[in-house]
């Protein structure tokens, strides 16, 4: 509809809309330059008198019956009342200032969704062409090689740009297919959206076919102490009558303390030596009650029981004391 | 008789011999045929012929600028209009004619009765 509103009386104006409606399936152009012309018509029908239009003209929908009938227009489809009746609502509404301007808003942006949907529908397109176990799509489709991919993509939004320029088309299988692109590029575009946001997120994998040497990278050995693949936090030892030990200061191979390596923890309880040493290889460790500061519970151990060893002596008062010095002889840490 | 049925089928004739003898825009063309008799023409159907036979190439159409509103889209009658309304007067001449006789003929030997 042009700009022919020369303070159009609101009368005048829902009449209009109201034929507009019942005209909407013929072709935008045509319907524009029948509304138009209708329009001063209108205006002039409704300057004359003081009675409604619809009293005057009969109702806007048989009005556009006949237009239709006399002008050898194809008959309405058969749309029934109430999608008339919508359509006209929904025009009624345009009208309104808070409504017209979501609509401009909206309008200024189908651009955006032009460059889009040739965007989700090249992704669609590269997607269904990728063999099913190495499915990935990135921002720029991969078809093969970077050039052609950004060639593709650019072409596809000057197509797409081009089509929503020209706006609506004549002919009916032409708006068909526009109509059906649309649709599918509206379901597709939050898969496609997903899958993007997850190969940039996690990165597209990359398969090396053909390539036997496989990369091997350099780990930075893990501080601590692991057993069976998961870490040690404590150790508890127990002699050969199954009693547990206390304070036990254990060394490795090469006479260093044995330390399990655990990050700072000021509940963990602090020993010294009689050098005034910090002791970080007796064991167990044995934490501190927050509120109190002492040990939470000196007697902690994992719930198992340990038989005594068979064929070991019982334990003399010299044996611990042997272990307990074995004389770093090159260990100064 | 409703005389909307009889309309339909002069319409056509009906607005080219009003634009034969002026150019006019769709109101204008309703009024003249209302005032020359016509009282129930309906405005929709004039603009759809104008529409019609302008798609049909019998009349031209241009717009005029006006000083109190929009503009407005005139139509004139063109040589084929102007051949058209010939042909159809004669048709419709002829065909009034006969209606004419046929129905003198019934009233008579009503008369009779």
């Amino acid at each position: 509809m042009t700009g022919t509103t020369v303070a159009r009386s609101q009368d005048a104006q829902s009449y209009l809309d109201r034929v507009g409606a019942a005209l909407a399936d013929l072709p935008e152009e045509e319907r524009a330059d029948l509304l138009d012309e209708l329009g001063t018509h209108v205006d002039e029908i409704a300057a004359e008198g003081a009675s409604s239009l619809e009293a005057r003209l009969g109702s806007p929908e048989d009005y556009a019956a006949e237009l239709r009938a006399s002008a050898g227009l194809p008959p309405a489809r058969a749309r029934g009342r109430a999608v008339v009746d919508v359509l006209g609502r929904v025009q009624q509404a345009r009208r309104r200032p808070d409504v017209a301007a979501v609509e401009h808003f909206l309008v200024a942006l189908r651009p955006v969704w032009w460059v889009a949907r040739a965007w989700v529908v090249v992704a669609m397109l590269t997607w269904f062409a990728q063999p099913h176990w190495l499915r990935s799509l990135a921002v720029v489709p991969d078809l093969g090689s970077a050039a052609v991919s950004v060639i593709v993509l650019l072409a596809a939004f000057v197509v797409s740009v081009q089509a929503g320029r020209r706006g609506r088309l004549r002919t009916a299988p032409g708006r068909w297919l526009v109509t059906a692109v649309n649709v599918a590029a509206v379901i597709a575009l939050w898969p496609v959206l997903q899958t993007v946001n997850e190969a940039v997120l996690y990165g597209t994998q990359t398969y090396y076919v053909g390539d036997p040497k496989p990369q091997i990278v350099e780990q930075p050995p893990a501080e601590g102490v692991y057993s069976g693949g998961s870490q040690v936090w404590n150790v508890y030892p127990y002699d050969a009558t199954g009693r547990m030990l206390h304070d036990v200061r254990l060394y490795d191979q090469d006479g260093n303390p044995l330390s399990l390596g655990l990050a700072f923890d000021p509940t963990k309880q602090q020993t010294l030596d009689a050098a005034g040493q910090k002791v970080d290889n007796a064991f167990p460790y044995r934490y501190l009650d927050p509120t109190t500061g002492e040990v939470a519970d000196p007697e902690a151990a994992p719930p198992i029981a340990a038989p005594p060893l068979l064929g070991v002596p019982a334990a003399t008062p010299a044996a611990p004391a042997a272990t307990a010095t074995p004389a770093p002889t090159n260990g100064k840490r | 008789m409703d005389t909307t049925q009889l309309l339909k089928g002069v319409l056509d004739v009906a607005v080219l011999a009003v634009l034969d003898d002026e150019d006019g825009y769709g109101y204008d063309v309703v009024r003249r045929l209302r005032a020359a008799g016509l009282d129930e023409v309906g405005d929709a159907s004039v603009y759809g012929t104008l529409r019609r036979l302008y798609s049909a190439g019998a009349l031209t159409s241009y717009v005029v600028p006006s000083d109190e509103g929009p503009h407005r889209k005139y139509y004139g009658i063109n040589k084929q209009g102007k051949a058209t309304l010939a042909e159809s007067g004669k048709t419709w001449l002829a065909f009034a004619d006969t209606m004419g006789s046929l129905l003198a003929a019934s009233t008579r030997s009503e008369g009779r009765r």
